[in-house]
Formats: C-alpha cells, sequence, structure tokens
C-alpha cells in the first residue's frame, strides 16, 4: 500500500529469531496496541454504565440483590480503580512505551536521512516515471528543480556518472508524530500516577471570622467573608469566599476565590469547592410574640446572639441557639443539630421584661414551641437567615506541569493530522540520450498513497511536457 | 434578537428538511438541477443557522452551548461545516445525500429541546475555557458525523445480500434494548419483568423500518448510484482525521486544564469524561488500525461508525447517567 516504502525499509529488518524475541516483536506490534485500546474501551463503557460509589443498598434498588452481588463482586462499582481497569492500563501504558522505543529510532532515521536511489532503484519502486524528454539534460534538470521547489519539497542533487540524481522529501517530520503523540500519553499517564501518589487533597469548611489551617501546615487561611449571589430568579450567580492568607499569624495574601478562579500559595491550590449553612449558628431569624391576652406583635428580625426590642412592648428577645435538624440529647438533656440540613430548625429565645427574665423556650420553625409555658408570651419562629461555612478544597498536586507537558506534546502530534501530513519522497535521475533527456523518477510515501500518486504523476508530466502545471503541492 | 435567532433557527431546519429531500431525488434521477438546488439548501440552512447561532451567542454573551438546544443545534451545524469542508478538500459532491439526513436528524433533535436563552451561566461555567472546551469538541463531533455518513454509505455500498436487513435487525433490538434499559435507569431485566416487551418489539420494528428500506433499495439497483468505495473510504478517513484533533484538544485535553482550573482535578472519571474517553479511544483505534494495519474498507467503516455512535451515546447518556457535565 505505500508506494516504494517497502523496498526502501523493509519490515524484515530485524526478524524474531528465538521465542523471546518472537514474544517481544508481538509485543510490540500494532495488533496487540489495537486489541489493549478495544478492551479498555470495553471496560470503560462498562464502568460508564453502572454508577459509580454507591453502597450496597443503592444497586440492590437498582439491579435487585443478584446484580447487585455481581456489580460488587465484580468491582464494578468502582471500576475505574478496579484491579482489571488498573492491569488493562497498565499493559497498555507499557505498551506504548515499548512501542515507542522500538520504533522511535528508525522514525528518526527516516525522517531526517537524506537517501540516494541509483536509476535501477529507482526503477524497482511503486510508484515510478519514466521517460525521455525533448528537451536538453540541463533544460530537463531545471525543470525536474522547479518542479520540485514548487511543489515545497527540500531538494537536493548529486552527479553519479552520467547521471544528474535528484532526492527529494517534504514533511519528514511528520514520521515523528506518532512517536510524539505516543511520548506525550506516557508522561501523561505517568504525570498521572505520580500525582495520584503524591497529591492530596481535603475539604475544609469555614465559617466567616473562622481561621482554618492548610492541610499541609504550611499555612493557614482566614474566611473574611462568603457570599452566595444570586440573579432576580433566585438561581445561583456565583460563590465569593474572601480569604486572607495567614503565616505565623502575618497576612501574607488576600484573594476573592471563586468557582473558577481559585488561589495558589506555597504549593497549595484553594477552590471554591461548595458551602454549607451552620447546623448551630444563622445570620437572622424572623420572629413574633403572641401575648396570652391573644395580642401578637409586629414581626421583628432578631439577630443571632443579639437582644432585640419587642415592637409594642418593653420586652427583649435574645436568640440564645438554634439547631438545624433538632435533637435533644436524652442523657444529658442537651440540645443539638443532628445533621447539617436543616431538616427540622429551631431556637431557643430568651425573653427578659426589664430585670424580670420570662425564660427560655424552644420553638420550631413554623410549628410553636417545645414546651410552651402557660399564661407566658410565646415566640412564633418565621424564618431565618442561614450563616453559610464556605467549603475550600485545599489541593496539592505536583505532576500537574507534567501532566500538561504531556498535554503539550500529544497536542502537538494531532495536530498535523487535520491537514494529512505525510512524509513523500521523490528520487529522480536525468540521463543524457542523445541530444535529449532520459528521465526516471519514483517516489514514495508513509500513507494517503492516492494523493501522493496524484501529486508525483503530475509533477513529473509537467517535467516531461515542460508545461507549468507542476507545483500546487496539493494534499 | 431574542425571537429572531429562533426564527432563523427554524428556517434552517426547513432549508435542511428540503436539501435532504432534494438530495434524496438527485440521488434516484441523477439530474444536476436537483444537486444545484440541494446544495442551495444546505448553504441557504447554513446562512440561516450561522446567523441564528452568532445572533444567540451575542445576546447571551457567551457561546451558546449550555443547555441541550443550543449544544445539538450546533453540533447539526458543525455537521453542515463539516460536509463543506470534506466537499472543499475532497472536490466530491457526492456525500450531501448521506450527510443532509444526519444533519437535519440533529436539528431536529434539537428543536425538541426547550429553546430558552441563558443569560446568566452557573457558576461552575463562567468561564472561557466553556468556549474553547465545547465548541472545539462539538466541531469534532461534526466532523465524526461526516465520516460516519460515509462509513454508512460504504457498509450499504459493500453488503452482501441480506447483510443490511440482518445488521439493521441487530442493531434495532439492541438500540431498543439500550434506550429502554436507560429509560428505566439501567436495569433491562426489570424492564422486561415490568411489562415493556410490547415497547422493547415496536421500538426493535421501527428502527429496523430504514434498515430494511435500505435493503429493498440496493435490491433495487441503488448499490451503482452509491459513490465509489475508495472514494467513501478516503472521505471516512478525512472526517475523522479532521474530527480527532479537534475532538481531542478540546474534549479531552481542554476539558481537563478547565477541570483542574475549576475543580482542582484533572480527571474525575465522571460519565461524560469516560464517554469522551471511550470516542477517543474507538477513533484511536480506527487511525491505527487503517495506517499502520492495513484495515481499511468494511472494518474501518465498523469502527467508524462505533465511534459516532459512542458520540451520540455520550452526548445524551447524560440525561440518565447524570454526573458533573449534566445539562439542566
Amino acid at each position: 500500500m505505500n508506494a516504494g516504502a517497502e523496498a526502501l525499509a523493509p519490515e524484515g529488518a530485524g526478524r524474531p529469531t528465538g521465542p523471546a524475541s518472537r514474544a517481544w516483536h508481538w509485543f510490540v506490534s500494532i495488533k496487540v496496541g489495537l486489541i489493549l485500546l478495544l478492551i479498555i474501551t470495553i471496560l470503560s463503557f462498562l464502568g460508564m454504565l453502572v454508577p459509580q460509589g454507591g453502597d450496597e443498598a443503592q444497586y440492590v434498588e437498582k439491579y435487585g440483590q443478584a446484580g447487585a452481588s455481581l456489580v460488587l463482586a465484580l468491582g464494578l462499582d468502582n471500576a475505574y480503580h478496579s484491579w482489571w481497569y488498573q492491569v488493562a492500563l497498565l499493559v497498555l501504558a507499557v505498551n506504548i512505551t515499548a512501542c515507542t522505543i522500538w520504533r522511535m529510532p528508525r522514525a528518526v532515521r527516516t525522517a531526517f536521512r537524506r537517501q540516494w536511489l541509483e536509476p535501477d532503484r529507482i526503477q524497482a519502486l511503486a510508484l515510478k516515471k519514466s521517460a525521455v524528454v525533448a528537451a536538453s539534460p540541463d533544460q530537463t534538470a531545471s525543470r525536474v528543480r522547479d518542479a520540485l521547489k514548487s511543489g515545497r519539497y527540500s531538494v537536493q542533487e548529486r552527479q553519479s556518472g552520467e547521471a544528474l540524481l535528484f532526492s527529494a522529501t517534504r514533511g519528514g517530520i511528520s514520521r515523528l508524530v506518532a512517536t510524539i503523540v505516543h511520548i506525550g500519553l506516557v508522561v501523561t499517564l505517568l504525570g498521572g500516577v505520580y500525582g495520584g501518589r503524591s497529591g492530596w487533597s481535603k475539604l475544609v469548611f469555614g465559617a466567616p471570622g473562622e481561621t482554618v489551617a492548610s492541610p499541609d501546615g504550611t499555612f493557614d487561611v482566614r474566611v473574611d467573608a462568603f457570599k452566595v449571589l444570586t440573579n432576580a430568579d433566585g438561581s445561583i450567580k456565583d460563590y465569593i469566599s474572601s480569604l486572607t492568607v495567614l503565616e505565623g499569624g502575618r497576612e501574607v495574601l488576600k484573594q476573592d476565590v471563586e468557582v473558577n478562579k481559585y488561589l495558589h500559595h506555597r504549593k497549595v491550590n484553594i477552590y471554591q469547592s461548595s458551602y454549607s449553612a451552620l447546623p448551630e449558628r444563622f445570620a437572622s431569624a424572623r420572629l413574633r410574640v403572641q401575648w396570652p391576652d391573644g395580642r401578637v406583635s409586629e414581626p421583628f428580625d432578631a439577630p443571632y446572639g443579639e437582644a432585640v426590642e419587642v415592637p409594642g412592648s418593653p420586652m427583649k428577645a435574645t436568640v440564645e441557639s438554634f439547631a438545624a435538624d433538632f435533637r435533644i440529647d436524652t442523657e444529658t438533656r442537651r440540645a443539638y443539630s443532628a445533621s447539617l440540613e436543616p431538616r427540622n430548625p429551631a431556637i431557643r429565645v430568651n425573653l427578659v421584661e426589664g430585670e424580670r427574665d420570662l425564660g427560655g423556650q424552644w420553638v420550631f420553625l413554623n410549628r410553636g414551641g417545645v414546651h410552651p409555658h402557660e399564661g407566658a408570651p410565646q415566640v412564633e419562629f418565621l424564618a431565618y437567615e442561614p450563616l453559610y461555612a464556605t467549603g475550600l478544597d485545599f489541593a496539592h498536586n505536583p505532576a500537574v506541569p507534567i501532566v500538561w507537558a504531556g498535554f503539550a506534546l500529544m497536542a502537538v502530534g494531532v495536530l498535523p493530522m487535520m491537514v494529512l501530513m505525510t512524509h513523500r519522497r521523490i528520487w529522480v535521475a536525468v540521463m543524457p540520450d542523445g541530444g535529449r533527456a532520459r528521465l526516471v523518477a519514483g517516489g514514495a510515501v508513509n500513507k494517503h498513497r492516492e494523493i501522493f500518486q496524484r501529486e508525483f504523476y503530475r509533477l513529473m508530466d509537467g517535467v516531461e511536457s515542460g508545461k507549468e502545471e507542476a507545483g500546487r503541492g496539493g494534499n | 434578537m431574542a425571537e429572531t435567532d429562533v426564527l432563523l433557527f427554524w428556517v434552517a431546519l426547513g432549508a435542511y428538511l428540503v436539501s435532504t429531500i432534494v438530495y434524496t431525488l438527485f440521488f434516484a434521477f441523477q439530474k444536476p438541477t436537483f444537486l444545484w438546488t440541494a446544495r442551495g439548501g444546505m448553504a441557504l440552512g447554513f446562512v440561516a443557522h450561522t446567523i441564528a447561532i452568532l445572533g444567540r451567542a451575542v445576546q447571551v454573551g457567551h457561546m451558546p452551548v449550555t443547555n441541550l438546544y443550543e449544544y445539538v443545534s450546533l453540533f447539526a451545524w458543525a455537521v453542515v461545516l463539516g460536509y463543506w469542508v470534506i466537499v472543499w478538500k475532497v472536490r466530491k459532491p457526492l456525500l450531501g445525500p448521506f450527510v443532509a439526513p444526519v444533519a437535519f436528524t440533529m436539528i431536529v433533535v434539537a428543536s425538541l429541546f426547550p429553546k430558552d436563552a441563558n443569560q446568566q451561566l452557573v457558576p461552575a461555567l463562567q468561564s472561557y475555557w466553556l468556549q474553547i472546551h465545547v465548541t472545539l469538541a462539538v466541531l469534532g463531533e461534526g466532523a465524526f458525523a461526516v465520516a460516519f455518513a460515509a462509513s454508512v454509505t460504504y457498509l450499504m455500498k459493500s453488503a452482501r445480500p441480506g447483510g443490511i436487513a440482518l445488521a439493521g435487525s441487530v442493531t434495532s433490538l439492541l438500540l431498543a434494548g439500550i434506550f429502554l434499559a436507560l429509560w428505566n435507569k439501567l436495569a433491562p431485566l426489570a424492564v422486561l419483568r415490568g411489562g415493556a416487551v410490547l415497547p422493547f418489539v415496536l421500538g426493535t420494528v421501527l428502527l429496523s423500518i430504514p434498515f430494511f428500506g435500505a435493503q429493498v433499495a440496493l435490491a433495487n439497483g441503488i448499490r451503482k448510484k452509491l459513490p465509489d468505495l475508495d472514494q467513501l473510504d478516503e472521505i471516512a478517513y478525512r472526517g475523522i482525521a479532521i474530527g480527532y484533533p479537534l475532538f481531542f484538544i478540546g474534549a479531552l485535553l481542554a476539558g481537563a486544564v478547565w477541570a483542574h482550573h475549576a475543580w482542582g482535578k484533572i480527571w474525575g472519571w465522571d460519565p461524560k469524561e469516560v464517554g469522551a474517553l471511550v470516542v477517543f479511544l474507538i477513533y484511536s483505534a480506527y487511525l491505527h488500525a487503517r495506517s499502520s494495519h492495513g484495515w481499511r474498507g468494511q472494518r474501518a467503516a465498523v469502527l467508524s461508525v462505533l465511534g459516532f455512535a459512542a458520540a451520540i451515546f455520550t452526548l445524551f447518556g447524560n440525561l440518565v447517567l447524570g454526573g458533573l457535565h449534566a445539562y439542566n
């Protein structure tokens, strides 16, 4: 299929002899690489179909007991970290590395070494042309030179006996494209493994005013503010954490962190990852007081922990405690929040009238009190504005530059594919034949033979006829 | 522009429909008038579609790829763009009858989704990487679609008697099964136990109709009118050679860089990420097999079809598989 290429660089060179050599040749063959690619494709697809990281109950609900047992037994619940997937990836990585090492010297040699072919060898190529040109050898040589140069070939010539030999080459670098992509892939995989082993990440929650430590202990971060910005329709516009980096208590950096804008300090990246309403504090509650005689106050806002006046009365109310998911510890009789979720929000409000303490009471959101005091004013808990803690993801991955280098190599390697870049070589011999010239030309290409063949004949037909139609390179 | 872009979208849909019909007529009667009319329809649709996409981009202030309507519409546009690029590169007008139905199908699918414009992006999407990641990936998928059209045509032309009907029946059976299983959250046996046998059979029969239609057409001399096998093989290869770097750089590399930028993770095994990896692996296998192992013709065409099927599955799989890339 590759015109002339086989004659120039026979695959048979260095054929295996012993069993070990045969095994090695088999392992570095494209066939094995192909099989591995298809195996990993199938395994990846399987993992895609089964939800990852679930617990047994989820799989039982989805697939039934037998299906769930199968999923768990095969490790499909964590497919991409299972031993069989890791082994397949490892074998592919070894295969790619071996193939790259095995083929690279020849690829480099072929890409950069200029070859010279005598007329008899040119005529042995699969793609060839032979003609007697109605022009002098000098004129013909000039035509050959012009045609090849107009085709953007790098041309060299030398005299060999009576024959003037031309060696033209174009796109030799394309021989290295696959090598570059494969090296990039190996570098990326190595980076991934290195990053997986030496990198870390940890989610840390911090409420405004709190200082949290970086998991590696090299610095602290104070959360100055955390804002959840919303649009007019109530959808989330942005999450912004205003942070100050502290080293030994000294402020060294201030920066706002958003979803697509992380903070980088001392090889640690801090990402805006999530947020959570504080389960035992809030910003402010909306309350109302109802007296035993039926009077009801206007609703009023009570910031957490602050004594505020109850409208239309001499009383003051203070929210002393909050539990987003209210529970009572039956032994200590202490109230607490059973979870981070606002499943059963309740507050403890203390009322004071002048110097007289009317006592505290636990009140549920829109559901009245836990143990309302008979004959005492009752507080209604109408709404509240949560206080959020920002979820900061501290991450350190020393392999990121390695992965980027791998990516860059792969990108550089795949881009030439778009223009069907090929290594095209043309050899021409011009010899005197009476008063005319004898032209012997041959070509070889590593792929896309049809396209090259059209170009070869266009160029050489142009030389033969002397018409200036040659040279539009083509692709 | 709020309504205009949707109006132009409908104009494009109509133009692609007309183009598909007239291309079919050209294919049947081989009259140049039909060819130029069909190409004109395709060109008109493409211009309207381009203005619709640009108009929406101006309206929302970013590349319109943030919901399924916008993404699939851009996908259909990329299919037509891929068609023009390949026609320009290969200089063969024969591809239209096979690409136009693909573009038309995609734009019809896009039309099924809500067309609300998202001026305000969710925080995760507020990044210039959105433009790079999604745009390059969809352009790559457009080129894959052209390769798919050429490969399907190749398989039709080179099929043995009865081969299309047989392959079609098996494919329809699988597609109906996968569709029902996904629709019911991936529990095929539970689906059948739950009384979905009738939809399964009906789905299989309905999906089989185009294959049997193609079989009948082939039996009636259409085969000779199909393009030359070598040309189809070359077109499929060109489509993949153009789509592969775009998809790889856009979907995988740019996606990984963005993921690191936004989440601190280069790779997270999200269903969409794995789907993109599967697409990449299949086309990698195609390229290796074709250029180094001498695989051409039917086997290469099958890989090309599988690659595109994986791309479509990855695109719509989020509807049931969820994950970080799920559209609202």
